[in-house]
């Protein structure tokens, strides 16, 4: 079981974000999954409350890539570190786009059940990138 | 194995963080383990600094508890995510304690060698925590 558990984070980061595929969201994750912790830590989206928040951050943000640094797997359990970049190309933070290039490092902790995405917890400090954007 | 690594983990925040033992750091830790993104995210902390770290962050805040959700392990290593909630009641901040009690939730993932953790990274947003007591301070 936990054996082809292996890789998950490496797929859903890859398809999801660094390809920007938004149908892997369905092929990859149930329907009835939440995702909490994105886009802010009290966040937590059902599927469609996903999507929408993935498309926003699509908006805002350009050129994203998520590299795993590390994958941890128990049984249907996986936890990630990871590292994220983008430019920021888009004004709907509430201020304008600075393009400026960001780098930020979060982790997830994923359940699945039969090889997908049963619920996600992120955790990363978006507060801290935000706060360094607006800096002149 | 991941039995005990989760119990290593409870004892670790509970003496740590809960207790407050700082003893506890000695005999959990490797002499030359490391500590990434905590406070910040872009923090490395040897053994004293987190020592110290801890020290100054429990002059900020009392009542600390950590509670761990769940640990997910794998050979010598062991992903934890857990609820902390803490009372801010020291001037450490840079501005005046404002007695409110704050749950910020995060990460670590630790590495341990020899049955000590050797390196620990973390994820959390205590910038958001820091900012709301910032404001409430402000008002006051």
């Amino acid at each position: 079981m936990s054996e082809q558990n292996h890789g998950f984070s490496h797929r859903w980061f890859d398809e999801v974000w660094n390809k920007g595929n938004e149908g892997a969201i369905d092929s990859l994750r149930h329907t009835g999954a939440i995702a909490y912790g994105f886009p802010s830590a009290d966040s937590a989206l059902t599927t469609e409350g996903f999507k929408e928040a993935y498309r926003q951050f699509k908006s805002v943000f350009s050129e994203i890539h998520v590299t795993i640094d590390e994958e941890v797997v128990q049984g249907d359990h996986v936890a990630c570190r990871w590292t994220a970049t983008g430019l920021h190309t888009g004004d709907g933070l509430g201020f304008p786009a600075t393009r400026k290039r960001i780098a930020f490092s979060g982790a997830s902790f994923m359940h699945l059940r039969d090889g997908k995405l049963a619920d996600a917890w992120n955790f990363f400090d978006f507060t801290k990138v935000i706060q360094e954007l607006r800096e002149p | 194995m991941s039995h005990s690594h989760h119990e290593f983990v409870v004892r670790w925040f509970d003496e740590v963080w809960n207790k407050g033992r700082e003893e506890a750091i000695d005999e959990m830790a490797q002499p030359d383990a490391q500590c990434f993104g905590f406070p910040q995210p872009e923090s490395v902390l040897n053994h004293e600094e987190f020592k110290a770290y801890v020290r100054e962050f429990r002059h900020t805040f009392t009542h600390i508890h950590i509670k761990v959700d769940e640990t997910v392990s794998e050979g010598y290593r062991v992903a934890v995510r857990w609820t902390g909630t803490m009372k801010h009641t020291g001037s450490g901040l840079g501005f005046a304690p404002t007695g409110r009690t704050v749950t910020i939730i995060g990460m670590s993932l630790l590495h341990l060698r020899d049955g000590l953790i050797s390196k620990g990274w973390n994820a959390l947003d205590l910038d958001s925590a820091v900012t709301h007591l910032s404001a409430i301070s402000a008002r006051h």
